[in-house]
């Protein structure tokens, strides 16, 4: 393997160990001899320590509230088939039939009028606000609707000094 | 089994909830609003997300902060065209003003006074809500959930 | 002595919970600094990485040791990163991403006004042109920089031939380079 094109488009390969020997002395030769490539190789060693330090920084994960947000999902699919089976028993219990008629047509109105009273925790499925004005008074404010909520927020920014760059504004959606 | 074997009360309960339910919260019918303002402290200052805020945990998606805590909830019941004022931590007020109510939506004139000033009208589903954030308090910022429901 | 990753798949298997949550202890940090680093955002990274070990609770009794057991967990991160990715994509997130922007910037000065400016400046001017590859790319990246997988592993998880992931890694790199010339 010679000349800086072929060689440089190893590089990166080379540097993971991932070249069979044959092509990684090959590599490393040309490299020693050859300015440019060295310099190439300089260029790829620093992305990569960047890289590891810009990704290796992301944080700690607490074991204990993962283990619990996990365990509430495995729960909550382990007992979902048991409670069904338990509600068709006692739903289909003849002696309780009288006032089976009742509760059904009180589930039917629930269920055509739900979208003014939609469950607990998804409120927000059903949530869309429209701002159909705002004045901020000369200070900054952001309009957003999160995508999957769904929730519309009005972000008043705080004006700081010395800021390197202009925060950005996203421009407001035709719905506003 | 028969008709006439149902039991009576069991018909009289399913006319009058077939009645009532449809008379609720219709727009013909209402006389005010229940408007509820959740202040929410979010900050870095900890991990933890205070348990009543559960149920909404994931809209806090949108911020960047890892705390949040509910400094208070306050509801009131608003006629149309009068208002109603709340009061904010750090000496503000939000007065919330229900204008109408149209097409399933309430239309809401928001002000928020005392040291920042905004001044907005949002509409809104019957029982929905927005968020009017980014007040500065106590080493993080103010969120305000704001949720309209017709009576 | 300590059971191997496949003793505890079979334990899991048979229905021993201890034994699952153990493979989770083993792995949670891993799979969420790779999610993290594909997906960016902490909340996000922290649902995709626990619907990882969901996902792979329901499936585990097809998973029949072919491959390590490893490789087959950061397939399925993967692919549920890169599913929630092209989700936000289809969506108008620059609203979300100007205001995290703005949010972190100002909780950053406030907090640490001393701290190395050009080095975070790197650091954000870094994630920002990872964000910016394609899922693919971005996911060469993320395993080799993270978890220093070999080409068969990384070719493994993503369903592609050594061939393919050293083209993919040697243009990422490429890509990373140019919009970060004036910085390395």
């Amino acid at each position: 393997m010679t000349g800086c094109e072929n060689v440089r488009g190893f590089l990166g390969a080379f540097l993971d160990g991932e070249l069979p020997p044959g092509e990684s002395q090959s590599v490393e030769r040309h490299v020693r001899q050859c300015p440019v490539c060295r310099s190439e190789r300089e260029r790829l060693d620093r992305l990569n320590t960047a890289l590891r330090e810009a990704l290796g920084a992301g944080g700690e994960v607490a074991w204990d509230p993962f283990w619990r947000g996990l365990e509430r999902r495995l729960e909550a699919k382990r007992r979902w088939p048991a409670t069904m089976a338990e509600w068709l028993e006692s739903a289909f219990a003849p002696a309780k039939l009288a006032w089976a008629i009742p509760l059904v047509l009180v589930a039917l109105i629930g269920l055509l009028s739900l979208e003014s009273v939609p469950p607990i925790g998804r409120r927000d499925r059903n949530s869309f606000a429209a701002v159909e004005s705002i004045n901020a008074y000369g200070q900054n404010v952001a309009l957003f609707r999160d995508s999957e909520t769904r929730t519309t927020v009005i972000w008043l920014e705080q004006n700081q000094e010395g800021q390197d760059e202009a925060p950005t504004t996203p421009e407001p959606s035709p719905a506003f | 089994m028969r008709l006439r074997q149902l039991p009576s009360q069991a018909l009289l309960f399913s006319l009058l909830v077939l009645f009532g339910a449809h008379a609720e919260g219709a727009e013909g019918f209402s006389q005010a609003v229940r408007v509820t303002i959740g202040t929410i402290l979010a900050s870095n200052q900890s991990d933890e997300v205070d348990a009543r805020l559960a149920p909404i945990k994931h809209q806090f998606r949108a911020f960047k902060y890892r705390s949040y805590r509910l400094l208070k909830e306050e509801s009131q019941t608003v006629a149309w065209g009068s208002s109603a004022t709340f009061d904010i931590p750090g000496g503000r007020r939000l007065v919330v003003s229900p204008e109408n109510f149209r097409e399933k939506q309430i239309a809401l004139k928001v002000r928020l006074e005392g040291g920042e000033k905004l001044d907005t009208t949002v509409k809104l589903q019957n029982r929905g809500h927005f968020m009017l954030g980014g007040p500065p308090h106590e080493g993080g910022v103010l969120i305000l959930s704001i949720s309209a429901a017709a009576q | 002595m300590e059971l191997s990753d496949w003793e505890l798949v079979q334990k899991s298997q048979a229905g021993d919970r201890a034994a699952f949550q153990e493979l989770v202890s083993r792995y949670h940090q891993k799979v969420y600094m790779v999610i993290l680093g594909l997906m960016r955002n902490r909340d996000d990274a922290m649902e995709v990485a626990q619907e990882t070990f969901f996902r792979a609770y329901q499936k585990l009794d097809r998973f029949q040791g072919d491959s390590s057991f490893y490789t087959w967990l950061y397939r399925i991160a993967v692919n549920l990163s890169i599913d929630a990715q092209r989700r936000q994509k289809r969506t108008p997130l620059e609203f979300r991403e100007s205001v995290d922007g703005l949010l972190e910037k100002q909780n950053e000065v406030a907090k640490d006004p001393s701290a190395d400016l050009a080095n975070k400046q790197l650091r954000e001017k870094l994630l920002d042109a990872i964000n910016d590859l394609t899922p693919e790319h971005k996911a060469v990246i993320v395993l080799r920089t993270i978890e220093g997988l070999s080409y068969r592993d990384i070719g493994e998880i993503l369903g592609c031939s050594e061939g393919t992931v050293m083209s993919r890694l040697h243009y990422a790199r490429k890509k990373l380079q140019q919009k970060l010339r004036a910085w390395l």
